[in-house]
């Protein structure tokens, strides 16, 4: 339509003048830059970005019509061989039939110091290798020659795209550290996106500045008339970027790199206009008129023949379960994402296969059928990234699950695992907050998908000291929610039980387990409890003078995971846990108790953690009781240094002994 | 010949018509194959042809029965080929536990990747996969396809098993060879009921009911576990080259052949190489300045198109560019090592962590990996020429101790290379720990040596922060902060890494009464081995080594120990392990030693092998004692 009677576009404004000018020319290296040895801010860097420098660029062409034409300039310092990887470069890009994207232009230049000259080492295209990765995808792959330690390099390219919809992010952070990089972004009017700045680190440059530009358009009698547009540049810089590093307890990485992301709000030439999203309320709205989310769900539910039996049952928790685990048991889950169904609920019951979008929507759609109010909750998964409730983007959401509501009781519902009760959500939904879509427009709002539930380790034992030091053991472990969730399946993968048992004891140097049962494997909520019986091994069997016994035998926490110093990105332990040691000793006749852990209660500040190990003698016996919480799925940055000693007294304590003398 | 004959036509019949009746409902494998398994092959068909002298046509019918989740990974439809040959893909079925036809994938299901990985530029090898999502077990997938090589260049060895933990309810191979070629046949593990019908032109290996194959830590490989049939033709097509795989020696003339036409390198290189080797006094200096010029200016990348799978590009191409796979690095290498009269050969080996089995009788393509021999009469050194940071002449696990074909025109043959022994995989580690008013201090070092250090060669050239990482997650330490650190790599008289520390002990010395506790094990814990109710197969022991830590304590002014903790534990079949604490005035010095030796045992020995690691790693969990001074 457009493309066709539009027949050329003049440039009224230069876009050099806007803004500093770029520091960087190919071609011209600085030879300080060649004889640089380190970085001195981070002297161990293998690499260093001299510079990156990219645009995305909205092009009127005569013959295409509007591209988005992508530049990028980056510059390279290699000081050691763990910088070499820089040098390979795997270019993706799109065919998809008819709109594809090219690269036109590329230039590839090493630089290397021979006897004070700078000698250039130029890659032919003909040394650069297209793969197929797909039939859609494919990556154009080279890498850097005669790279060597001091070597700069240059890579240049342009990259062609009609693919409007999938703008291409920029990352302003790298594994290597940069001394600067910049993006500038040039928009006419009629391509309206949405931005989304990530990551901890502050633009130097964010500057935004409009232009005019004039459109040619030849009218049917051959005369000319021109068009003009309006549109914005905007441009940003970082200067001085460390290298990204990651961190032990982390969330997914694009919640931390310093990043620009795109989405397409909508496109409005002056004939046709598409919105793609404004508001939230119009993102609901569309949903629900979109054929492949709301009209499934307006549609009658496939799953009919099950729907009498169930509306018979009067309880309507007891239905509610009952629909949750029909779907559950039925549904294979393909392991895909997104927030749409694949194609019809009714294909999808009838394959008994779908992604999360087609399974929890039939869960939906059963609930609603069988009288139980339902609505679907988008959400955005752990490794997908935290979702900003500011950034109204649907298309940062890649995950649906229901929420049923019965009085004042709401329950998030995922039914594509099987190991999974009705009240617990896969570990990849906690992320944040969800998006409830409503066909009542008050109650499109975001949902608290962390629901805090108790998961919980105690551990129970029995045992008697032998004057050997040897210790006969009847132990109890019960766990909950997502302990028991782990350990079972973790348990369901071995062969054989006993092959499990085997891998536990090995946990535990001197345990042997006689006997043993596991009870509720396959029947969550229900805790999973392993009790066995067997014996602490830790000695020969000649009785000693003096015994030492640790209290927690093995099963305390040994290790502080916090080693690192500093933290600069919060500490996330998915879910609150709590974990519980309750022993009740009894020690061997002819042996006095000299010596005990003195009982303590610590806390980390704010009430989000607290420990207490209480030891009481009475004769021979001796019970101990020892509680670890943490209340917090989070701990920020701030409070670091606590959680860091607080681990670090609680496995000072947990290395103490009780000390037995012969009498 | 006309009753041979008709047994061949009467059997491919009866296989015929069995395929036709087949009855894929999982309810009719016997009890027996169904213990212990996750999947069973319900039967495979797996045909060589040898049609002509340059084509190999592989036809594989294959159907599995998927008894539960864990074997989900032999359900999805997988089919490796390279883009020179020709891949025609005939059924693909899902059927139910019953037995009933549930679906067929269809050609637009399945989709076709290029397998190139990070470090590949270019590679024609793809696959064709499409992935199964199981609604419900046990079901029954059927996949048959035919793969034409237009090469003679080896054959993917044959095994009934695809995987441990599978059954097999018949599996067949067929190698049909109208063509005259030689073949060279070598097969192992094979049980002793196998039929084996034998006619002029075709072989069949028919297998059945066989239990599954378990997988059990510090047990031999699967290939030394499962019966194998590889065959291997004794002629060679491969494009434009000819050659003979009847003896290693002419197999490695072939490989020879495709670097012939090779110019060499530059005049001026040359001329760069004999000035930058000028200075040195023996030949071994000479091989190390160039080692190290050769690891400071390349990185390894593969590029892999037509021939190049097999033949190595120019050296003149790898020196302007900088980079290469194992092949151009290791023929740039030689070229170099030449340039300064120093011969050098080409070796070929399997390369990976225990990968060393490999059948001497079996000329054939057993290789995937190139480094570079320098003979010398007694110090022969062997480089590997992929690594930036490698220590020079060190091969690590990666390539040692196993066949390597050295390469020439004429006089080609099979060598080992280098074994680690016992004294050459070590840690030492020695550390001082002393209680102060500031805390606990501990302050030493930890070497590592040989194929302990493996995991560790790159440290010393990695950045800060994945230097830290590697502290951070790889001490055994309980808790600590790091105060000082450093990675070292010396290569003199033998190499190493070196890691020095200087740390903040946070949790030891721990007691709240009259008595201290301190752990005597820093850092080097044992690792106990799993506690086995039933062991099947023998218990291997790969390597030797040998381990020595020294920990000297300080006692704090007002305490003295109660006990000074001694261990030794000792059995001749698999190694010796003692503590001995002393004291010395104010310190305490605890010495460590543990060694544990290379050897193949009877399956019956792993409960001794256990008992012994479990006495070790309870002394290693033994605390020195202090109790307040009166």
């Amino acid at each position: 339509m457009l493309k066709n009677i539009l027949i050329s576009a003049c440039l009224l404004v230069s876009m050099a003048a806007f803004g500093q000018k770029s520091s960087m020319k190919f071609g011209k290296i600085d030879k300080k830059d060649l004889t640089m040895e380190t970085y001195d801010a981070d002297t161990s860097a293998g690499a260093l970005i001299l510079g990156d420098i990219g645009s995305a660029t909205i092009n009127y062409k005569p013959t295409e019509g509007f591209e988005v034409d992508y530049t990028r300039h980056v510059r390279v310092k290699i000081f050691n061989a763990s910088g070499f990887d820089q040098a390979n470069f795997k270019l993706q890009y799109y065919e998809l039939g008819w709109t594809r994207e090219r690269i036109p232009k590329i230039k590839v230049t090493a630089y290397n110091l021979d006897d004070g000259k700078i000698v250039e080492t130029k890659l032919k295209r003909s040394d650069m290798y297209v793969e197929d990765i797909s039939a859609k995808e494919k990556s154009l792959n080279f890498s850097v020659p005669n790279v060597k330690s001091g070597t700069v390099f240059e890579v240049e390219y342009t990259l062609s795209s009609e693919l409007f919809w999938q703008m291409r992010d920029w990352d302003f952070q790298y594994t290597v550290p940069a001394l600067f990089s910049e993006y500038t972004i040039t928009l006419p009017e009629y391509f309206v996106y949405k931005k989304l700045m990530s990551g901890y680190l502050m633009p130097t440059v964010n500057q935004t500045k409009p232009y005019t530009q004039n459109i040619m358009l030849r009218n049917d009698d051959n005369t000319t008339r021109t068009i003009p547009y309006r549109g914005t540049i905007q441009k940003l810089r970082f200067d001085d970027i460390p290298a990204f590093k990651r961190e032990p307890y982390m969330n997914a990485l694009s919640n931390y790199l310093s990043s620009l992301e795109f989405e397409l709000g909508a496109i409005n030439f002056p004939y046709s206009k598409k919105d793609y999203s404004t508001s939230w309320e119009k993102i609901s709205k569309e949903l629900w008129l979109d054929g492949d989310f709301g009209v499934q769900l307006k549609r009658n539910c496939p799953i009919k023949e099950y729907a009498d039996a169930l509306r018979a049952v009067a309880d309507e928790k007891e239905r509610m379960i009952m629909a949750f685990e029909l779907v559950r048991d039925n549904m294979a889950f393909n392991h895909k994402y997104g927030i749409y169904a694949t194609s019809s609920l009714r294909k999808a019951w009838n394959d008994k296969t779908g992604k999360a979008a087609d399974i929890n929507l039939l869960l939906t759609s059963l609930l609603n059928e069988i009288g139980i109010e339902a609505e679907p909750i988008l959400l955005s998964t752990r490794d997908n990234g935290i979702l900003h409730p500011a950034q109204i983007m649907l298309s940062k959401f890649n995950y649906v699950i229901s929420e049923a509501r019965i009085g004042d009781e709401t329950f998030l519902l995922d039914a594509t695992n099987k190991r999974l009760p009705y009240n617990i959500l896969p570990e990849r939904c906690l992320n944040g907050e969800g998006r409830r879509i409503s066909l009542i427009p008050e109650r499109n709002d975001w949902v608290n998908l962390n629901q805090n539930k108790p998961n919980e380790r105690v551990f129970f034992a029995q045992t008697k000291v032998a004057p050997s030091g040897n210790i006969d053991v009847v132990f109890n472990l019960m766990e909950t929610a997502y302990y028991a969730y782990k350990r079972s399946t973790y348990i369901r993968k071995e062969v054989e039980q006993d092959d499990y048992i085997a891998a536990y004891e090995a946990e535990t140097p001197g345990l042997i387990i006689d006997e043993y049962t596991i009870e509720n494997l396959d029947d969550l909520p229900n805790p999973l409890v392993i009790k066995y019986e067997g014996k602490l091994t830790i000695s020969d069997d000649i009785p000693k003078d003096m015994l030492y016994i640790n209290p927690l035998m093995g099963n305390g926490i040994s290790v502080n995971p916090f080693t690192l110093e500093e933290r600069d990105f919060p500490v996330d332990f998915i879910n609150p846990f709590t974990l519980k040691i309750i022993n009740l000793m009894e020690m061997p006749d002819g042996y006095e108790v000299t010596e005990v852990p003195k009982s303590i209660v610590i806390a980390l500040p704010d009430e989000l953690a607290s420990f207490r190990y209480t030891l009481a003698v009475n004769g021979k016996q001796v019970q101990l009781d020892c509680t670890f919480m943490m209340k917090t799925a989070q701990v920020l940055p701030t409070h670091y240094a606590h959680l860091r000693e607080f681990y670090s007294m609680i496995v000072a304590k947990n290395a103490e002994m009780i000390v037995l003398k012969k009498l | 010949m006309s009753k041979v004959l008709f047994v061949t036509i009467f059997l491919l019949m009866v296989n015929f018509l069995n395929l036709k009746a087949q009855d894929f409902s999982a309810l009719s494998i016997p009890e027996a194959l169904k213990k212990g398994a996750n999947s069973v092959v319900r039967e495979s068909k797996i045909t060589y042809s040898i049609k002509n002298g340059n084509q190999i046509c592989v036809r594989d019918y294959t159907a599995t029965t998927l008894l539960n989740s864990k074997a989900l990974n032999l359900a999805h439809l997988k089919i490796f080929y390279n883009t020179t040959d020709k891949l025609k893909i005939i059924n693909a079925t899902i059927y139910d536990a019953q037995g009933r036809k549930v679906r067929s994938i269809k050609r637009s299901e399945m989709k076709d990747y290029s397998m190139a990985g990070d470090a590949t530029l270019y590679s024609d090898q793809r696959v064709v996969y499409s992935q199964v999502v199981p609604i419900s077990y046990p079901f029954t997938v059927v996949y048959e396809y035919e793969i034409t090589y237009n090469q003679l260049y080896g054959i993917k060895t044959y095994s009934p098993y695809n995987d441990t933990y599978q059954s097999i309810e018949k599996s067949s191979l067929a190698l049909e060879t109208s063509s005259g070629i030689p073949l060279n046949i070598k097969t192992s593990n094979l049980p002793a009921a196998i039929d084996i019908q034998k006619t002029a032109d075709a072989s069949i290996w028919s297998f059945s009911n066989l239990p599954p194959l378990v997988e059990e830590s510090f047990a031999p490989g699967f290939s030394e576990i499962r019966p194998e049939i590889k065959i291997a033709p004794e002629l060679i097509v491969y494009k434009k080259y000819r050659g003979k795989a009847d003896s290693w020696e002419n197999y490695g003339s072939f490989l020879a052949q495709l670097s012939k036409e090779d110019e060499g390198l530059s005049p001026e290189t040359v001329e760069l190489l004999r000035q930058k080797t000028a200075a040195a006094l023996t030949p071994r200096e000479k091989v190390r300045i160039i080692y190290k010029y050769l690891q400071s200016r390349t990185h390894y990348i593969s590029i892999s198109l037509d021939i190049g799978g097999i033949q190595p590009h120019p050296v003149s191409q790898v020196d302007a560019m900088g980079y290469g796979d194992c092949k151009d690095l290791s023929a740039y290498m030689i070229a170099m090592l030449k340039a300064v009269d120093i011969d050098a050969c080409y070796a070929i080996v399997k390369a990976g962590k225990g990968a060393h089995y490999f059948i001497p009788e079996l000329p054939n393509h057993q290789f995937n990996h190139v480094i570079v021999c320098v003979p010398n009469d007694e110090d022969t050194l062997w480089l590997e020429c992929t690594s930036q940071v490698m220590p020079f002449g060190y091969l690590g696990n990666f390539t040692d101790n196993r066949y390597a074909l050295i390469v020439k025109e004429e006089g080609s043959k099979l060598v080992k290379t280098p074994e680690y022994a016992k004294k050459d995989n070590y840690i030492h580690s020695s550390f001082t720990l002393e209680k102060n008013s500031e805390g606990i201090s501990a302050q030493g070092s930890i070497t590592y040596g040989g194929l302990l250090m493996d995991a560790m060669v790159s440290l010393p050239f990695e950045n800060r922060t994945d230097q830290l990482a590697w502290i951070d997650h790889r001490l055994e330490i309980a808790d600590f902060s790091l105060v000082n650190h450093a990675f070292t790599s010396p290569e003199e008289p033998v190499a190493n890494v070196v890691l020095e520390l200087e740390l903040k002990l946070k949790s030891y010395f721990n007691g709240s009464g009259e008595r201290l506790f301190v752990p005597l094990n820093l850092n080097n814990k044992i690792e106990l081995p799993a506690r086995m109710r039933s062991r099947k197969y023998p218990l291997e022991l790969r390597f030797a080594f040998h381990t020595s830590d020294t920990l000297r304590i300080k006692i704090p002014s007002e305490y003295k120990p109660e006990q000074l903790p001694q261990g030794i534990t000792k059995d001749e079949r698999f190694g010796v392990y003692s503590m001995h604490t002393t004291q010395e005035e104010d310190v305490i010095t605890c010495i460590r030693t543990f060694e544990l030796y290379k050897g193949r045992h009877e399956p019956e020995l792993y409960q001794d092998f256990y008992a012994f690691m479990q006495k070790a790693s309870l002394a290693d969990a033994k605390q020195l004692v202090l109790i307040k001074q009166e």
